[in-house]
């Protein structure tokens, strides 16, 4: 099973920083699995 | 005044040294640290203040991980499908050189990461222009070292930037942001 996707949100004007877990449409936004991003000849 | 010599004797006053201070030629824009997160957003840190962008990353992944990062706007991350990447890379003790190359995705090489530590430094010309933006990276790590380039086919003014870890690995470490002086 995946770990969740706890990001960081940072405001560079405000300074505030708020750690939560991505919602639904923000994870369906992410690149898919399919798109491989290298192809490494070890494992990345 | 970016640049003043000094003779033999003369007094640095407070007001050349705050001139100095105010015209470095990189200047601190704001940072972010990690601590088993799978990535970090941060928004509000390309602004008409600056042209071109340092970002400067030290971190571990908790296994071997690639990490992208995703360009932001009004606190969305693009989702266009409107960026290419093309990387080379060698492992340590060989000479050999890999490439990689990605095509219309929504992301872009940052760098990759392991439990031993990486480093990233990662310059982004234009982002907040209505422009493409361009990136060019250098990433040496505990298995690798990899150089990538990245161009984003849109003239999107960005404001904010996503790096994260392309799969589910957490990152821990500190990303700093900085900002080149135009004058």
């Amino acid at each position: 099973m995946d770990n969740p996707r706890i990001e960081m949100f940072h405001n560079a004007e405000t300074g505030e920083t708020v750690t939560r877990e991505l919602t639904p449409e923000e994870i369906a936004a992410l690149p898919t699995p399919s798109e491989t991003p290298n192809d490494a000849p070890e494992p990345l | 005044m970016a640049v003043k010599t000094f003779t033999t004797g003369e007094v640095l006053t407070a007001s050349d040294t705050n001139t100095y201070l105010a015209n470095s030629g990189l200047v601190y824009v704001t940072s972010a640290s990690l601590s088993g997160q799978t990535g970090v957003n941060i928004d509000n840190c390309f602004t008409s203040t600056f042209r071109n962008y340092l970002i400067v990353a030290d971190f571990t992944t908790s296994a071997s991980e690639t990490v992208i990062y995703q360009m932001r706007s009004g606190g969305t991350t693009n989702t266009g499908s409107n960026t290419d990447s093309l990387q080379t890379y060698m492992i340590w003790g060989s000479t050999t050189v890999y490439a990689n190359q990605l095509t219309n995705q929504n992301y872009a090489y940052f760098g990759y990461g392991n439990t031993n530590g990486a480093g990233v430094a990662l310059t982004l010309f234009g982002p907040q222009l209505a422009k493409y933006t361009y990136s060019a990276s250098e990433n040496p790590m505990a298995d690798y070292r990899s150089t990538s380039w990245s161009k984003h086919n849109v003239a999107t003014q960005y404001d904010g930037i996503r790096i994260a870890s392309y799969g589910t690995n957490t990152i821990t470490g500190r990303i700093l942001v900085y900002g080149y002086r135009i004058s």
